[in-house]
């Protein structure tokens, strides 16, 4: 543990007491004097020719401002590939897709409007299965591919479904296979799921009589919604002006961008303030769902327990439009051997389009399907084998000088110890405890590990004031997991001053410094080196003043309890006396400076992956459960989850414990019943109702280890990332556990009970043939 | 349009309303009270909860017009005397809020329970805000918080345990 006062302990988050009041505004609690609401005309086919569009109902309506269409506003944007039109032009791809869009004086009348736009579709044949998109003869979501922008990610192939690929080739896997005593393999998949984040989409775009913009928006991305309505509109970065709000949670759902195109598009015709809220329904229906996946997964195993080889085939579901799917394809793909020390890998990983609800970031990258089809293998294996489960892994675990499937050497890893804390916690190996007839008990363990890929660059401003208070100007996004009290915490440990004497500004892009956006758990390790960086520019210069003001070197002086200390002159200067004195310096304001950008990262050679850095930094974990699965009805019951990360350092204590329980909670969900049930296209199930989340009726025992043996050389204080790493682990320790119980294997997420009482009732049939 | 009367944290007030407005737009659209959520309307996440004569709703099922005479609580009427609420304290020292947006209603739904039994239980709590979705966090900070608040008021303390 790092010599720290503030970092590393329990500080009650700065954002909560207007939370907690009802004071602080949320991006849907925003209202802009003149604004206008605006409403979406949303495709009912999944792949259609417009034959005809008729709006000319709908605008004469009264309290009707304007209606656009793809007419209106001929743009497209995307982040990896440039595939995807404001609203639809000649094309719809998916059902749920905007066609047209109305703004009203009120959202009544802008809804009513609706049913006045009359489009006729000449339907194209659609796919909806990626294997299927995979085929010669599969219709093509795309069929001018080859025409789009694109970065440097994405690797799609003009004439196919096949949106981007990755790879990864180390050692000789075929030989490893055939030198190995035992080859297992086996195939998963995972629905899409939602972000279920409570606080809707919504964004209010306006434009000023220079053509200037300003959009409000709860995005993950400020910065990055910036570049890309710039980039996409033709107009300068500094005629477009992007604030971020608090908002209601994000999970990857809100990295920039799909409501906001219609809200410009409308402002843009209207030339009034628009906003748009996405209902519920839209959230589920036409938003972003996370990848559907299907993984299948060989291993060479040999007798003494050592995986000497393992292929990796995974296939993403991306639906209509590649949003962010090939960076979640490439960063769920680089770890999709898990966290463990084997020779031969290769990894082929596919983002296929389809004409469904577009899929995006949620909560781990794509490492969440991943994890679920190696942890689930891992344990069959084991089961198979006869051998623990625990001792298994702990045998073929990265440890630091092991090598990764990048052929990287690791550093700084203790999932190891997270493995022992999680078994230690569930009470692994010891005896179980007898319900009641009619039940099981099991236990399950998963380990994990999960990119945050870089590189990616923060910077940082401190203002200091003359009263020794300082505003944290900062772009990352606080979308709920604590991360504007990280920044001030670092600031008060490094100024010695308090945690509340700290304010952190939101995103503005006019006036808060360049973050592109905040996903892969990257804030605490990028923006909190920034801010620590900031904080001792802002340290250096409040020492120049006083050190000149004593008399005494720079270097003796120390900042604790809102003093600046001379060490052995005996003497100090309050914070709040620094500025305000001085004749040639400045007297009131100090301006701190930080940046950190991970740029050590060294691209991965395309055609093997391999890279000496190939991610700004890993992160590492493992969970345990025990469940209780009722043998008649397949209800599977979390007892208790053990929940083991490795953390680094903890910045929040407390933060990591909200973290870490809630992450859990959310993959729970994921784990026993969440689907985006998707029918032809069409999703069947698009309420939180028939969804179903975790609630506080559902959630079991959660136990949080926070492992900090393994603090990282390049973070703040050692500190790694935790958001999205406690989302991974949590299904296949479930469904391990429901195997232990029952000696079932689900192998296709959720395990609901219709499922497992039919596994059940097919393995009580094999038993007694 | 109907005008209707009734009060809201205390105060009096007087509404014109179209008849098929819920009480949820009134009090964010009308009143300027936007501490209390939209997160659906349609009764499924909570985040709406306020207190209608003393029992908590989901002010989006619930229509502006049959609240007529009622005595609403939201969460900007939670403070009194000028101090938190003990439930407000508490769900800032014990980590009950993250995202905050669920927030606002499971204050309400703890009020209420909190009122009719002083001194719950784990399971009493987790079944009162069993209504409330919170997608952030994993519900016991937020029971920590209820129980560290019912226990508050007699022994002057927070103590959790
Ligand atoms: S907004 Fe009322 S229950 Fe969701
Ligand atoms: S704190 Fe975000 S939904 Fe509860």
């Amino acid at each position: 543990m790092s010599n720290t006062s503030v970092v590393g302990t329990s500080v009650p988050r700065i954002d909560s007491a207007g939370k907690a009041t009802g004071e602080t505004k949320y991006v849907t609690d925003i209202s802009v004097p003149g604004m206008v609401h605006g409403k979406v005309f949303r495709s009912t086919e999944a792949h259609a020719r417009i034959v005809r569009l008729d709006v000319s109902d709908a605008e004469r309506l009264p309290g009707v401002v304007a209606v656009v269409t793809g007419a209106d506003a001929p743009y497209s944007y995307g982040r990896m590939v440039e595939d995807e039109p404001f609203l639809a032009r000649e094309v719809v791809r998916y059902i749920g897709e905007p066609v047209a869009a109305v703004a009203a004086v009120d959202e009544e009348t802008a809804e009513a409007a609706l049913d006045h736009i009359y489009v006729e579709y000449e339907p194209l044949p659609a796919v909806f299965d990626v294997e299927e998109a995979l085929s010669p003869t599969a219709p093509l979501v795309h069929p001018q591919l080859e025409s789009y922008r694109k970065g440097p990610i994405p690797t799609p192939v003009p004439g196919t479904n096949m949106c981007s690929s990755f790879r990864i080739r180390k050692g000789d896997v075929d030989a490893g296979f055939a030198r190995s005593d035992f080859v297992f393999e086996h195939r998963f998949a995972t629905p899409p799921i939602q972000h279920c984040y409570i606080e809707p989409c919504c964004a209010i775009a306006e434009y000023d009589c220079t053509g200037a913009l300003t959009v409000w928006s709860g995005t993950q991305g400020a910065h990055l919604l910036q570049q890309l309505l710039s980039a996409s509109l033709g107009i300068p970065l500094y005629k477009v002006r992007v604030i971020q709000p608090p908002y209601g949670g994000g999970f990857g759902g809100k990295v920039p961008m799909h409501v906001e195109p219609v809200a410009v598009a409308l402002a843009l015709k209207c030339r009034r303030p628009v906003r748009v809220v996405l209902n519920r329904e839209e959230e589920f229906a036409a938003s972003t769902t996370r990848h559907a996946s299907v993984v299948t997964i060989k291993s060479g195993v040999n007798r003494d327990g050592r995986i000497i080889a393992r292929k990796v085939d995974a296939v993403l579901d991306t639906g209509a439009y590649a949003r962010i799917g090939p960076l979640v394809l490439r960063n769920g793909s680089i770890a999709a051997s898990g966290p463990y020390d084997i020779p031969n890998v290769w990894i082929d990983g596919a983002c296929v389009y389809t004409n469904k609800v577009p899929a995006g970031a949620l909560r781990g990258f794509g490492t969440p399907q991943m994890t679920w089809a190696y942890e689930s293998h891992t344990d069959m294996i084991c089961r198979e084998l006869g051998l623990d489960p625990v001792e298994f892994r702990l045998k073929n675990v990265l440890r630091d000088g092991g090598e990764n499937a990048n052929g990287e050497k690791v550093r700084h890893v203790a999932v190891d110890r997270c493995i022992e804390a999680a078994a230690k916690g569930i009470g692994w190996g010891e005896p179980k405890v007898t319900t009641s007839p009619g039940k099981a008990r099991g236990r399950g363990i998963a380990a994990t590990v999960k990119a945050c890929a870089g590189p990616a660059e923060s910077l940082v401003v401190l203002r200091f004031n003359r009263n020794g208070r300082v505003r944290a100007l900062v772009s990352a996004s606080e979308m709920g997991q604590g991360l504007h009290t990280v920044v001030a915490q670092i600031v008060a440990e490094e100024l010695g001053i308090h945690v509340d004497d700290v304010r952190v500004t939101q995103p503005d892009t006019d006036f808060t410094p360049f973050d592109e956006l905040t996903t892969a758990s990257k804030a605490t390790f990028h923006t909190g080196n920034a801010t620590r960086a900031a904080a001792r520019d802002l340290r250096h210069q409040i020492a120049s003043i006083v050190a000149e003001r004593l008399g005494v070197p720079q270097e003796t002086l120390r900042f604790e309890g809102g003093r600046v200390i001379a060490e052995g002159l005996g003497e100090s200067v309050a914070i709040t006396d620094v500025l305000g004195k001085g004749k040639h310096r400045a007297t009131n304001e100090l301006v701190g400076r930080g940046m950190f950008a991970s740029d050590y990262v060294i691209p991965l050679d395309r055609e093997t992956g391999q890279s000496e850095a190939p991610v700004a930094f890993w992160m590492y974990a493992a969970q345990s459960a025990e469940v209780e699965v009722d043998l008649e009805t397949g209800d599977v019951r979390v007892l208790r989850v053990v929940a083991a990360h490795d953390v680094g350092q903890a910045i929040s204590r407390l933060g990591c414990e909200q973290q870490i329980q809630g992450g859990v909670v959310f993959a729970l969900g994921q784990s026993l019943w969440e689907q985006t049930i998707v029918r032809e296209g069409r999703v069947v199930n698009p309420t939180l109702l028939d969804y179903k989340v975790f609630t506080s009726a559902d959630t079991p025992e959660i136990v949080p280890v926070i492992v900090e043996d393994a603090p990282h050389s390049l973070g703040p204080y050692g500190a790694k990332g935790l958001g999205e790493i406690v989302t991974t682990p949590t299904a296949a320790a479930v469904a391990n556990a429901v195997f232990d119980a029952t000696g079932v294997r689900i192998t296709d997420l959720p395990l609901t009970p219709e499922k497992v009482r039919a596994a059940l009732k097919a393995a009580g049939t094999k038993t007694t043939l | 349009m109907v005008t209707i009367r009734l009060r809201v944290n205390g105060k009096a007030r007087e509404v014109s309303v179209r008849p098929n407005e819920t009480l949820l737009d009134v009090l964010r659209e009308r009143l300027g009270l936007t501490g209390t959520k939209k997160g659906c309307v349609l009764g499924d996440c909570g985040a709406c909860t306020v207190l209608l004569d003393g029992k908590p709703v989901n002010s989006c099922l619930v229509l502006a017009v049959d609240a007529a005479h009622g005595e609403v609580l939201t969460v900007e009427g939670l403070a009194e005397n000028g101090g938190l609420h003990p439930l407000q304290e508490a769900f800032i020292r014990y980590g009950a809020i993250q995202c905050g947006y669920c927030s606002p209603g499971m204050l309400l739904s703890l009020k209420a329970l909190l009122d009719r039994e002083p001194y719950p239980t784990r399971e009493q709590v987790m079944s009162a805000i069993s209504g409330n979705l919170c997608r952030c966090g994993g519900y016991h900070k937020i029971a920590d918080a209820a129980q560290a608040a019912s226990s508050a008021g007699e022994r002057g303390g927070d103590d959790r345990s």
